[in-house]
């Protein structure tokens, strides 16, 4: 079954941020949808319509072909993990675990069996007995997980469940997500400002802001097609470049005409957007005969294996990254597949 | 410092020993301290029916008084953490606040005046007992529950699947015992050891334990030494238990969940 968002709108009392207005999405069977947005982006908001926390002032929820708008969160039967955890602190993670099983009714010997199974599930068999102030995050985390998961929700909702860790224990734990998530058919939802985080685990990815829905769509969709320069720059830096259309396949910008296949028509001005990873450095002069340019280096940090310059071509600024320290006049080409033109920027 | 310490620490306990060396002396007339070794005054004690009576009177209102408070502050306490709002806030401090701003003494004579009919009748000594120890049960049930935000606890409880009288049950309930046994720790010492309230709106018959301990002491020494003992040995009982019911709460608070 899926989880369905139909022209949901909610606004807090006496606060304006964090609302959300008319939005809709679906979260198909097993699917995982990464809800990313910046803070105040509603992202939160729309998960806790979701639990059944609180009650949509416009528009329906489904789950399948069941309208759950005003079904309690008691009734809802959905798997949360809360962005504290909000694990029982009087309670063992065994108790903690069974509490959903209990609540439901469960008998005694097939509680401990599931909880069992299901602490193992997330490699937590040997602290059963212990208290949650006795784990570490990661663990707590994963207590979390398994006390969401252990009455088979019909469906998912995370929330930020990867922002109180960090390296590498992010990634596996990221890893142990995807791996739970890839068992189960539910509909699962993860609420996350981690723009790293959206797009390495999700099936899709959905940006919100303002209490919109600016695109959804898969990873691939949403960073290399973005819909406009803000959800460009959400999911990862870029640079915007503001251009005039002289023919279907040729801009003029600062940095004098570029080739990129836009199909506008002449006159039209657009934004450019132009991931630094994809500038490349050109090994001769004449190697690419589309976009060459001279790159003038400023700036240049080191960003893991990867080197960072800001810089200028011509008059306008860019930034880019490439795997070997640019000198500080270098030859760039820019693959016109690697430009991504949409409408231009309106600045209120 | 530490000197300042012991200095206060024996200010502190050399009335209690001064009440213990009382309560089993024989004589004291004239010297620092009583002389001899008997338990006449605390056989005088339990031998004097008003005395016996008085204190069962105090234990009695002293319990209703946790009962009532009890009732009135934990819904108080919950809807405020529940439902956190700078108003529900506001409100409780000036119900915590009030009672212990206004002295004793001025909340007898209004009781009095207010209702006049009442006086003597236990049921207003309990009233106003209740009135004045609320902000000692409300105040460790609201402390207990901000350390813990009920709140989120209440919705991770719900999405869990947990009806209402589920969550009260297991987790609300736990996670305040222990403010509420503090509160009614607290609650009790004030009730059992409160004079002014109890001398004045108290009739004869119902007269509490605190009462009957200052007419004791215009009589003989050791006989109020002895009857002073009593609510020291009770004092000291509830600091124990209280001081000892952070470990406790950790095994009563456990839902007794299946192994």
């Amino acid at each position: 079954m899926s989880l369905e968002f139909r022209s949901v709108s909610y606004m807090h009392p006496g606060d304006r941020s964090g609302g959300v207005s008319d939005v809709s999405f679906q979260v198909g069977r097993g699917e995982l949808v990464a809800l990313m947005g910046p803070s105040g982006s509603g992202k939160s908001t729309l998960l806790q319509l979701a639990a059944g926390f609180l009650e949509p002032r416009l528009g329906t929820i489904w789950l399948g072909a069941t309208e759950l708008t005003r079904t309690p969160a008691v009734e809802r039967d959905f798997g949360v993990v809360f962005q504290a955890y909000a694990l029982f602190p009087h309670m063992s993670i065994a108790e903690n675990v069974e509490f959903p099983l209990r609540a439901r009714g469960v008998p005694r010997l097939e509680r401990s069996r599931r909880v069992l199974e299901t602490l193992a599930r997330v490699g937590l068999a040997d602290l059963a007995d212990r208290r949650p102030e006795s784990l570490s995050g990661g663990q707590q985390q994963r207590a979390a997980l398994a006390r969401a998961i252990v009455f088979d929700p019909r469906a998912l909702l995370l929330d930020e469940p990867l922002s109180a860790v960090d390296g590498r224990l992010r990634q596996s734990l990221r890893d142990e997500i995807k791996a739970i998530q890839a068992v189960t058919d539910a509909p699962c939802l993860l609420v996350t400002h981690d723009a790293e985080d959206a797009l390495s685990i999700a099936d899709r990815v959905a940006v919100l802001v303002d209490g919109r829905l600016r695109q959804i769509g898969t990873p691939a969709e949403v960073y290399d097609r973005p819909v406009d320069a803000t959800v460009a720059r959400f999911t990862g830096p870029v640079n915007a470049i503001e251009a005039v259309a002289l023919d279907a396949h040729t801009v003029r910008t600062a940095a004098g005409s570029l080739r990129c296949d836009h199909g506008r028509a002449v006159g039209t001005t657009m934004t450019l957007l132009l991931r630094p990873e994809r500038i490349h450095l050109s090994q001769s002069p004449d190697a690419e005969p589309a976009n060459r340019l001279v790159f003038e280096s400023v700036d240049t940090v080191r960003v893991g294996g990867m080197f960072e310059s800001h810089g200028r071509i011509a008059k306008l600024k860019v930034m880019a990254r490439s795997f070997e320290r640019p000198s500080t006049q270098t030859n760039w080409t820019v693959p016109p597949d690697a430009i991504w033109a949409v409408d231009p920027e309106r600045f209120t | 410092m530490k000197a300042a310490l012991w200095l206060y620490l024996a200010f502190v306990a050399a009335p209690i020993l001064v009440i213990f060396a009382g309560a089993f002396g024989e004589t004291w007339l004239g010297t620092v301290l009583p002389t001899g070794f008997t338990l006449k005054w605390l056989l005088n004690l339990f031998g004097e029916p008003a005395y016996v009576k008085a204190f069962a009177t105090s234990l009695m209102v002293a319990a209703t008084t946790i009962l009532i408070g009890g009732l009135l502050a934990a819904p108080l306490a919950y809807v405020v953490l529940s439902r956190p709002s700078r108003l529900g806030d506001a409100f409780v401090r000036l119900l915590s606040l009030a009672p212990l701003s206004v002295p004793p003494l001025v909340l007898a004579f209004s009781l009095m005046t207010a209702w006049s009919g009442a006086v003597g009748s236990l049921w207003l000594l309990i009233a106003g007992h209740v009135v004045l120890t609320i902000p000692y049960l409300l105040a460790p049930m609201i402390a207990e529950g901000k350390t813990h935000d009920l709140a989120a606890f209440e919705r991770a409880g719900a999405s869990l699947g947990a009806g209402p009288l589920q969550r009260m049950r297991w987790i609300t309930v736990p996670l305040l015992s222990r403010g509420v046994f503090i509160g009614a720790i607290a609650a009790g010492s004030i009730s059992i050891g409160e004079f002014q309230l109890s001398n004045l709106l108290a009739a004869f018959s119902d007269r509490t334990y605190p009462v009957l301990l200052y007419q004791a002491f215009q009589a003989a020494t050791g006989f109020a030494c002895a009857a002073t003992l009593v609510l020291v040995l009770l004092a000291l009982a509830a600091a124990i238990a209280g001081s000892t019911v952070h470990r406790a709460s950790g095994i009563s608070a456990r839902p007794g969940l299946a192994r």
